[in-house]
């Protein structure tokens, strides 16, 4: 029987998440550093969005979504030296994400390319890169908030 | 701070097992080569800083808004087929 946790967020409510579906980032995120397990929260209502959401801290949700859906060929080039906390891993393990900012001020939607988050499915370690690769960028605008409407 | 002058070439030890070395000067910029441990995390900074501000400010997105931006995106997906 796999065991699993029972977190709870003000906005998302109970969330019960298999242990085995939990990933670990030693090093936390980028300006949250303290906070290392993490599930992926898949609910219909925010396709193709989903939460990253910290199962150290639930009320830490972040928005993400597959880089490919910003942009097709999305493609970073990983190293291992960059991915050192993964250790010896396999690419076709890793799963690829990017975190979502919403700014209405601006009526854009952005994606941070250039910070990815990788999880090693093998492993279950994941690591937020911070990519050599000049091709792309941390506020990268994909969709606006309002549609139809101009900033 | 500490400030020292260094030639192209030329070493700093931070440390017993961190080494930077100034490697070339051209048109304003310096080109540096860092020899450090593994697991000592070197980013140019002001990536860092716009990263860390992403992400905070993404970490600050409510359930409405996502929702919002989620059902834009399954309008426009509907109009372009």
């Amino acid at each position: 029987m796999s065991s699993t946790i029972t977190v709870e967020n003000s906005q998302l409510g109970k969330i019960t998440v298999a242990e085995s579906k939990i990933a670990t980032f030693p090093e936390g995120l980028i300006g949250f550093e303290n906070l290392k397990r993490f599930a992926i929260i898949d609910l219909e209502e925010f396709e193709p969005f989903q939460w990253l959401l910290c199962i150290d801290d639930p009320e830490i949700t972040f928005p993400i979504i597959s880089p490919i859906l910003v942009i097709a060929s999305y493609e970073p080039e990983i190293s291992r030296e960059e991915a050192y906390i993964l250790g010896d891993f396999k690419d076709k393990d890793l799963l690829l994400y990017t975190i979502v900012t919403i700014r209405p001020e601006i009526n854009k939607v952005t994606a941070n390319l250039k910070g990815p988050l990788i999880i090693d499915q093998k492993s279950r370690l994941g690591q937020q890169i911070v990519l050599q690769d000049d091709r792309y960028s941390t506020n990268q605008e994909f969709m606006s908030v309002e549609e139809g409407k101009d900033a | 701070m500490l400030v020292l002058t260094r030639k192209i070439g030329e070493s700093i030890n931070i440390g017993t097992d961190i080494k930077v070395t100034i490697i070339n000067m051209e048109g304003g910029q310096v080109r540096i080569g860092i020899e450090a441990p593994k697991d000592v995390i070197i980013h140019r900074e002001e990536v860092y800083n716009k990263i860390l501000e992403e992400n905070r400010k993404a970490s600050q997105t409510t359930t409405i808004d996502l929702k919002q931006i989620a059902r834009n995106w399954k309008t426009r997906k509907k109009s372009s087929e």
